[in-house]
């Protein structure tokens, strides 16, 4: 079931999808067509308006799924201003959707932003942060059980019309606007709402005339222009050669045409998309305690890996016999320098230059006779202690 | 398809009244077989016309429907006017003569 929901509950890839088939379908030269059917429809202020227009929007996102079967039509309730939930965008009226209002202060200016803004779009400079309302007359005309009750919506839906202004102010020019698809999607929505509510109210109809209606296209069994064909008011292609004699009561029971709404069937509720969500969680979840568990058992194998074959232990001769070398390294280094003459750190080797005693052999001074009442070299006699010489002196 | 031809309630109408504060006054033609009437909202007037294939219904090119009668239109009118989106008059910018005048 294709399930229709508000523009504002859209997400950006199904705006962008629906936006990029309306823009192919243009393309394709099958939108105009839409315009010039409702021109000439004799649809408005007749019992067929509610019918009529669902077949009509039908076709549309029928054409649409064409292009992309994953678009289904969304709908404006134009009775709330659609802002985000700061408050500081319109979801309707935005670059990358319907775009904006018309440029200029008359009530039929150009629009000149969004994916439509070459199209020669023409709307009333009305502010984006608004809507039409009227709720509470559309909240009084479904509390209606009665079909001519509830067709007072129509009245709401032409303010709505007039609000856009510009070309959808106008029944000849409005579907000249795709935001004339998303209005009349809320009609269609309003029509199975109304349908809702009072289905088990005994008598209930949810349409008149059944019969004997003061013109007889208007009656339930009556098939509807232009897909019978009919002259009435004049053939429309394909329709003319091909008719589809789809009858007014064919068109009563939405789901049966294959669609839903997220205000009134079950499969396209809210909370079923929350249970979608909830599902796949659970999913997720379960993959994720699989991966662990797998993740455990490799971990499990490297752990008892290492116990046995204990590498550390593998390889501790290796460390040992690196520190030796670096031990013995240091020491080669150590004796160079003795060998060389510099100091080792801050010990003095030698105090007394060379040329004075070069009998000296190059050594550690400890390998001098104790010249503080040392016995001096063997044989010799030292007489008085030698004084230190000073080489400053 | 046949033009329908009905008594429309409009023609039975008073032809002036107040809706919501503001004074309204229709043009009724004498012969309910008139194709156009005048409905006037304050100090303007607009023109509404009969629907060409449901001759019962009434129309005007500011409003995007149609009523089964002349009153129910002004109303409407009137309604959309108190919203502030109800177009000046077409008529008036359409006639060639006032636009020389």
């Amino acid at each position: 079931m294709v399930c229709r929901k508000s523009l504002a509950r859209l997400s950006a890839a199904e705006r962008s999808a629906f936006i990029s088939a309306v823009l192919a379908l243009k393309a394709s030269g099958r939108y105009d067509r839409y315009t010039n059917i409702h021109t000439i429809t004799p649809a408005h202020g007749t019992p067929l308006f509610f019918p009529w227009h669902r077949q009509f929007i039908l076709d549309f996102e029928r054409d649409l799924q064409s292009i992309d079967p994953s678009v289904a039509l969304p709908y404006w309730d134009w009775t709330v201003n659609n802002l985000n939930s700061a408050g500081t965008e319109s979801l309707i009226w935005r670059d990358d959707f319907m775009g904006g209002p018309g440029t200029g202060g008359g009530w039929a200016n150009p629009v000149t932003s969004g994916p439509f803004a070459g199209w020669g779009l023409l709307r009333r400079s009305f502010n984006p942060f608004t809507a039409p309302g009227g709720g509470g007359a559309i909240a009084g005309y479904i509390a209606d059980p009665t079909y001519n009750g509830f067709r007072g919506v129509e009245g709401p839906h032409g303010s709505a019309h007039v609000w856009v202004g510009g070309d959808m102010g106008s029944v000849p020019t409005a579907p000249r606007d795709p935001t004339f698809f998303l209005l009349h999607c809320n009609v269609d929505r309003l029509w199975a709402q109304w349908m809702h509510a009072h289905a088990s109210e005994p008598g209930f109809q949810p349409y008149t005339p059944v019969s004997g209606a003061a013109d007889p296209t208007w009656n339930a069994d009556a098939t509807m222009w232009p897909w019978d064909g009919s002259a009435h008011p004049t053939p429309i292609p394909p329709w003319d050669t091909a008719p589809e004699f789809i009858k007014v009561s064919d068109v009563f029971d939405h789901r049966s045409l294959g669609y839903g709404y997220d205000t009134i069937d079950p499969e396209c509720r809210p909370k079923n998309r929350f249970k979608e969500l909830k599902d796949r969680r659970k999913e997720l979840a379960k993959e994720l305690a699989k991966e662990r568990k797998e993740l455990r058992k490799e971990i499990a194998k490297e752990a008892l890996w290492e116990k046995r074959f204990e590498p550390d232990k593998l390889l501790q001769p290796e460390k040992q016999l690196r520190k030796e070398l670096k031990e013995k390294d240091k020491d080669l280094v150590e004796r160079k320098d003795l060998v060389e003459g510099k100091t080792l750190g801050t010990e003095q080797t030698h105090f007394i230059p060379q040329e004075l005693r070069p009998d000296l052999a190059l050594g550690p001074l400890s390998n001098e006779p104790d010249l503080a009442g040392g016995t001096g070299f063997e044989g010799e006699d030292v007489g008085e202690p030698r004084q230190r010489f000073d080489a400053t002196q | 398809m046949p033009v329908e031809r009905r008594h429309d309630i409009s023609a039975f109408e008073p032809a002036e009244f107040t809706y919501r504060g503001v004074d309204v006054k229709m043009d009724v033609p004498e012969s309910i077989e008139a194709e156009t009437a005048t409905i006037t909202i304050g100090d303007r007037t607009y023109e509404a016309r009969r629907h060409e294939q449901h001759g019962s219904m009434w129309m005007a090119p500011e409003v995007f429907n149609m009523y089964t009668s002349l009153a129910e239109l002004a109303r409407h009118m009137v309604d959309l006017d108190l919203q502030g989106i109800l177009a000046p008059p077409a008529r008036r910018q359409r006639t060639p003569r006032s636009r020389k005048r």
